[in-house]
């Protein structure tokens, strides 16, 4: 008998009695449990509003224009970065080292990766990194500083609500900050082996 | 764990097993709580324990057992009244949980829906929020585990603090345990002591005139410990507050 | 007599006080910080409990059926799916996908299930690097250690300890700085995640209808597993499975409250499937390992509902009794109220349980771990059903503490032997307090609490008096 056999016929006797004991309950129930980050509408200026303000309460960093990302990337001293092939650069290759390939050897010469974000869950204040629109995943991951760039439109008000977004994507990577860790006492320490600085770029 | 729904005043009175052995104050207290209210009381004498010992043991034949003669000792459809959180628990959940699968869990049922907590028989069994008379003190309430998923501590927290001169004062970390559990404090003693010791800091924090709890159980747990530390706080049941304020009108 | 000494009771007493008070205080502080936020962002967390654990409960009954669909899908998304009937079939299975792909380096995130199958010690025998990748895991694997809770595997460190690990790994300058520490991880387990041949991740949860697993992390260390390797293998319980992708919200919404007072965790990955054609980096073949080691003899158990546990740790965290014993006291993968459940079941299936049989004894039964749980499992209701099984099955361990109550369980049930105890009992006030050592339970109480006065029967005696007499 194959293990798979072994499990399934103990599991198959051990619930044989129990068909019907508990029922599934129905997903309204969950859905109608509502945070108070839920936006009040699903108009854009709202989501955008209770976006902004769980993402900058997770220590992510918001920008709305190039100007504005290249002012915040000079203050934190980036000079070389990785910017995903498919967006137009405009300004930032002029002020900073810019490559669409993310050499893999070269990890930490990235000070900075920026790609785009499939969506935004305005409640959470998190955005979402899928394969298709990901080209390189360390690009997004490995420098200290990552830019998402999202746009308004794709700002989505809760996670249920996000779901079909990802279609049959392999890797969905939902982002609420830079990365963190509390495990030396419990003192909290942002940047650990993902990015230390989060930033959004909203379009 | 079921909540009692069956009331009225013609009530028979659970001393427990505690207060048969230790605490004869407290069913004193308690009884004379209940003739003041007018209702009829009779004590059954031939009742023990409501078995939870031997349940929490493990031991569920000898639990069933007790519970058995229990029921029996309590029969008919009276509401059962106790100054316990703890065996009012017991009758409600414990029971059931021990007799899932035997014939007669339905009866056990039964028992446990006419089966009150002192405190909230009077508020919720017979409605009364207000408790006249007067008792000058700053009282810390132990709120025992057993009150968890009932409506006993709110009770008790209603009455209280509706006395005349009784100040309910704050007790820190509400949520743990005194660590008496039963053979737990005698088998578990180390951790019992620790877990006994910072319920004690916590109940005597703020320099309380009195401590009061709804469970002599915990109270022979941290009040001997407090016996053996020489710290007089006071400590009272609370059907004996009650009846401390009704003597003083 | 029967002996009266529990080694979670002794071990409370001999710990250190530098980690009991670290224990103590991290518990007390994410009880708090879980209180507060579940209650500040919702108005019915408890009922949210209750759907949760119905949602698991439910799959758990059917479990047959959710284990063959998440199968089903998983393949369709060109995954690979094994099954483990114990520890020693995973750890074959993953040395063969090693071989297979030629692989030696694995780099690893936290996965409670890969400790309770000693995974680590198996591939290191076989010649596989294996290391661990979450911070508090590797200064762990480094101490060659264990974790003592299930969320924070160091509490029971302090930066000095970590510091001298570090220096005596040699992967960076001392400091003491937690800040400092943790960049110098960063650097150092960058290189490893770039050399390594295969991710191991775990799973918080396992989608049937969609096939993915769910992770989450603060760190980004199963994010950096997936992005620099080429092989991704997951190791799973059984039990992990969920119905339906759009129930996830819902635990997403407890688990981080529950766990750390976190709204959500910086990283939620849904992982299903090999990267996508295109994708520059990432894992060409996904392995998913579901492990049985003892899930389906629980399953089949008085107290299955143990097995809708999602490893928030929050019982652990409010526990009276694991605050002042600490996780390693457990002996056991699993600690605290859950593990006092858990580990003892999972035992069953090689006649271990009555090693552990003393682990549902280590609990006064207050309740406060079913209080916060975010799947509302009736854990005392459990316990006393091992209790049970402990006695029933004689369980060496079980059995080591109670006096056995048949004697009082005959004085309860007939009102004579009872009233006789009651006129007995007086002696207990004359005697000398030293004679009444001589029982280990009046020993035991004694030391740290006077005795009450016996008053046997004065109730009654006072009731009697009175207008004749009330009593029936």
């Amino acid at each position: 008998m194959s293990a798979r056999d072994t499990i399934f016929s103990k599991i198959e006797a051990a619930t044989e009695s129990l068909a019907g004991k508990t029922a599934l309950p129905e997903l309204e129930k969950a859905k109608a449990f509502r945070s108070r980050f839920v936006p009040e509408s699903e108009a854009v200026e709202e989501l955008e509003r209770c976006f902004e303000r769980s993402w900058t309460s997770a220590q992510g960093k918001l920008v709305r224009s190039e100007a504005e990302l290249i002012e915040l990337l000079k203050t934190m001293g980036a000079k070389k970065g990785y910017l995903d092939s498919s967006l137009s650069s405009g300004d930032l290759t002029s002020e900073f080292e810019v490559s669409s390939l993310f050499d893999r050897e070269r990890v930490d010469e990235y000070d900075f990766g920026i790609s785009r974000a499939t969506c935004g869950i305005a409640e959470t204040g998190t955005i979402a990194l899928i394969d298709r629109d990901t080209p390189n995943r360390l690009g997004a991951l490995a420098p200290w500083i990552h830019v998402a760039v999202l746009e308004r439109e794709k700002l989505r008000a809760r996670l249920y609500d996000a779901l079909t977004d990802f279609q049959k994507d392999p890797s969905v990577v939902l982002v609420t900050g830079p990365s963190k860790t509390a495990d030396i006492e419990g003192l909290l320490i942002v940047g650990v082996h993902g990015p230390g600085e989060q930033i959004c770029w909203l379009v | 764990m079921i909540h009692p729904t069956v009331s009225g005043k013609r009530i028979k009175f659970m001393m427990t097993c505690l207060c048969d052995a230790f605490y004869a104050d407290v069913a004193r207290a308690s009884y004379e709580v209940l003739e003041h209210l007018g209702c009829e009381i009779k004590v059954p004498s031939g009742q023990t324990c409501c078995g939870q010992p031997a349940l929490n043991a493990g031991e569920w034949d000898n639990a069933r057992k007790v519970i058995r003669h229990t029921i029996e000792e309590f029969e008919g459809t009276d509401p059962v009244v106790i100054p316990s959180g703890s065996c009012a628990a017991m009758t409600r959940h414990g029971a059931i949980l021990g007799f899932e699968g035997e014939s007669d869990l339905v009866e056990t049922k039964e028992m446990a829906s006419r089966s009150w907590e002192l405190c909230e028989y009077i508020v919720r069994g017979l409605g009364i929020e207000n408790w006249p008379g007067r008792f000058d003190g700053r009282v810390a309430l132990h709120r025992s585990c057993h009150t968890r998923n009932t409506f006993i501590y709110e009770s008790a927290v209603t009455l209280l603090s509706s006395i005349d001169g009784l100040e309910l004062v704050e007790v820190g970390e509400l949520d743990q345990c005194c660590g008496f559990g039963g053979t737990f404090c005698v088998s578990f003693p180390n951790v019992s002591e620790k877990m006994g010791q910072l319920k004690v800091e916590h109940l005597t924090e703020s320099e309380p005139d009195f401590i009061a709890s709804l469970d002599m159980a915990c109270m022979m747990h941290f009040g001997g410990m407090m016996d053996k530390q020489k710290l007089g706080t006071p400590r009272l049941h609370v059907s004996q507050i009650l009846k401390q304020a009704l003597d003083n009108q | 007599m029967a002996k009266l000494e529990q080694s979670i009771d002794r071990y409370a007493a001999e710990l250190d006080p530098e980690t009991s008070f670290a224990v103590r205080d991290a518990s007390k502080i994410k009880t708090e910080q879980r209180f507060d936020t579940l209650w500040a962002d919702f108005e019915d967390p408890n009922a949210m409990r209750k759907l949760a654990g119905q949602v698991k409960q439910h799959t758990l009954e059917n479990l047959p059926r959710y284990l063959a669909q998440a199968e089903a899908s998983f393949q369709r998304n060109g995954a690979n799916v094994h099954w483990a009937v114990d520890g020693d079939e995973a750890n074959a299975i993953v040395l063969d996908i090693m071989r297979r792909r030629n692989a030696t380096k694995i780099v690893k995130s936290k996965s409670m299930v890969t400790e309770e199958i000693e995974l680590l010690p198996f591939l290191e025998e076989h010649g596989v690097e294996a290391i661990e990748t979450d911070l508090g895991e590797y200064i762990v694997q480094i101490d060659g250690d264990h974790p003592s809770h299930i969320i924070s595997p160091i509490i029971h460190k302090n930066r000095k300890q970590v510091a001298r690990s570090f220096e005596r790994e040699g992967i960076g300058e001392y400091t003491e700085d937690p800040e400092e520490l943790t960049r110098i991880a960063r650097r150092f387990l960058r290189k490893k995640y770039l050399e390594a041949d295969v991710g191991m991740t775990g799973a918080n949860f396992v989608l049937a209808d969609s096939g993915r697993i769910v992770i989450v992390t603060n760190e980004g260390n199963a994010r950096f597993s997936m992005a620099a390797t080429k092989t991704h293998i997951v190791v799973v319980g059984i039990e992990k499975v969920i119905p339906r992708e759009e129930d996830l919200p819902l635990y997403m919404n407890l688990l981080g409250r529950s766990a750390t007072g976190q709204a959500m965790t910086v990283y939620t990955q849904l992982i299903g499937g090999p990267k996508l054609e295109g994708q520059e980096e990432g894992p060409e073949e996904m392995h998913v390992i579901f492990l049985d080691n003892g899930r389906s003899d629980a399953l089949a158990s008085e107290c299955r509902e143990i097995l809708r546990c999602i490893r928030c740790g929050a019982c652990m965290n409010i526990c009276p009794v694991y605050r002042q014993a600490s996780g390693h006291a457990y002996r056991a993968i699993y600690p605290g109220p859950v593990g006092a459940v858990l580990s003892p079941l999972l035992a069953l299936k090689n006649g271990g349980f009555h090693q552990l049989a003393d682990l549902p004894k280590a609990s006064s039964l207050c309740g406060a771990c079913q209080e916060v749980c975010p799947v509302d499992i009736p854990i005392p209701d459990l316990l006393l059903r091992l209790r049970a099984r402990g006695k029933e099955e004689s369980a060496a361990r079980g059995a080591i503490d109670s006096p056995g109550f048949g004697m009082w369980a005959i004085a309860a049930s007939q009102p004579a032997a009872w009233k006789m105890g009651l006129a007995m009992g007086h002696a207990m006030n004359v005697a000398p307090h030293a004679w009444l050592n001589a029982h280990p339970s009046a020993k035991s109480w004694q030391s740290t609490r006077d005795l009450p006065k016996f008053r046997g029967g004065e109730f009654r005696k006072w009731l009697n008096a009175r207008k004749g007499g009330n009593e029936k």
